[in-house]
């Protein structure tokens, strides 16, 4: 038998081969510089054939949520003045306390363009980038709480890692207690509040906010309620489940934290 | 033309997966209609020809993704390769062949992706199929039998459903 029938016969195996080797050889390359910048490019094409497609179930659900969204408005801006006297309270007593200016953030609304396709919903394509400020590590946040990170960005598309992805984290607490944990995805819709040792304070109901520690992620924004707590014997950690407030499935538009105010280098009062 | 129409379906079928389709999601979970789309054209145009959609459009899922680049691709290339084989050959299935081989493929592509995903991280393997995947399979599973109760699914000759 020659080479050539051989190869004939088995023609769909060698090319399935291939095909797998070649998967292989592109997951593991997944932090070399060129795999991101063929990931980028491919994505942007893609983007330009789905952002046509997002107009349609937009167009179908605008209708009752601008109704909604107006009733929210008004009870939102009563609520506001009480807001603003805390807030402008906060900053003064902050500032005899000599703490740390805190950096402001803008909200940069942004579109989904595309969702994760695969079968685990774990990132978004958004129609702003870094000719929008967008860099990568900043929050994404809808009005029920935080969505994710900013993972990668060119100059007008930017992919955002969900709550939901394998790899993601961001440091956080419980609001009522003060207790510090990292949240990280739990599998199908519920999140882990991780690191906490079993002697701290968490309960079923509390609410899960941002710590804002490392500065890049503002503190206080809401990502989940507790779910369940349990404490096994002989673990030093009790595992916390945590349901998120953000719906991922439907999310259409998110905000981009983006800082308003840069930090800047500390000046020792004797150089001044 | 046959050829044509089932690249340009699968074109359809994977900028619906990462627009429409999560409109269609039942509490966490989403059909994946690129993978019927894929089983489809293994069964009408033959398994080499699929195989390299298969993974043209894992690349394009993957691109949109958080995940790993080539995740999808393997997922798909293997499932689909899997499926169009089972339809093809002698392999003593029930007369339903086109469920048979998509039932094959939805769990071939839950296990193969939950595997690789769930790898060196936390929610295990075990987690990640039972919560998470093997809803989403059956899901595609239901969605494809219902398709092909439907005019739009070509009847091969000699098959019957």
């Amino acid at each position: 038998m020659k080479l050539r029938e051989i190869l004939e016969g088995w023609r769909d195996g060698l090319a399935l081969l291939l095909a797998v080797l070649l998967s292989l050889v592109l997951m593991n390359s997944a932090n070399h510089p060129s795999a991101e910048r063929f990931r980028n490019g491919l994505g942007q094409v893609v983007s330009v054939f789905t952002t046509p497609f997002t107009l349609i179930p937009r167009t179908v659900t605008v209708w009752g949520q601008n109704a909604a969204l107006r009733a929210e408005l008004v009870q939102l801006r009563g609520e506001e003045y009480e807001w603003r006297d805390a807030l402008l309270e906060n900053a003064r007593l902050r500032k005899l306390l000599g703490f740390r200016e805190r950096p402001d953030f803008q909200y940069l609304a942004g579109e989904v363009i595309a969702r994760d396709p695969s079968m685990n919903l774990s990132g978004l394509l958004l129609d702003k980038g870094l000719d929008d400020s967008v860099k990568v590590g900043q929050a994404v946040v809808t009005a029920d709480g935080l969505a994710g990170i900013v993972i990668s960005a060119t100059s007008g598309r930017a992919v955002v890692q969900l709550a939901t992805d394998r790899n993601f984290s961001v440091s956080a607490r419980v609001e009522r207690s003060r207790v510090d944990g990292i949240v990280r995805w739990a599998g199908g819709y519920r999140l882990r509040f991780d690191d906490v040792p079993k002697n701290l304070d968490v309960k079923a109901g509390d609410r899960i906010v941002t710590s804002g520690l490392g500065g890049v992620i503002p503190g206080g924004i809401p990502v989940g309620r507790v779910q369940k707590v349990s404490k096994q014997r002989g673990e030093l950690f009790q595992t916390v489940t945590v349901v998120p407030y953000v719906s991922f499935a439907r999310l259409e538009e998110v905000f981009v934290l983006v800082p308003t105010v840069q930090d800047e280098p500390e000046t020792v009062e004797g150089e001044r | 033309m046959k050829r044509r129409w089932s690249w340009i379906a699968l074109a359809i079928a994977v900028i619906l997966q990462a627009t429409i389709v999560p409109y269609m999601s039942l509490n966490w979970f989403r059909p994946d209609i690129t993978l019927i789309v894929l089983v489809y054209m293994a069964v009408r145009i033959g398994v080499l020809e699929s195989m390299g959609a298969a993974f043209a459009a894992g690349l394009l899922i993957d691109s949109l993704s958080a995940g790993f680049m080539g995740l999808s691709s393997l997922s798909y290339a293997v499932a689909v390769y899997t499926a169009g084989k089972l339809f093809y050959y002698e392999v003593p299935l029930p007369t339903m062949r086109w469920m048979s081989a998509m039932g094959v493929a939805v769990v071939l592509y839950a296990v193969i992706f939950s595997v690789f995903y769930t790898l060196n991280a936390q929610p295990g393997i075990g987690r990640m199929l039972l919560v998470h995947a093997f809803p989403t399979a059956a899901y595609t599973w239901v969605l494809a039998a219902l398709w092909s109760l439907t005019p739009l699914y070509e009847r091969r000759e000699g098959y019957k459903l």
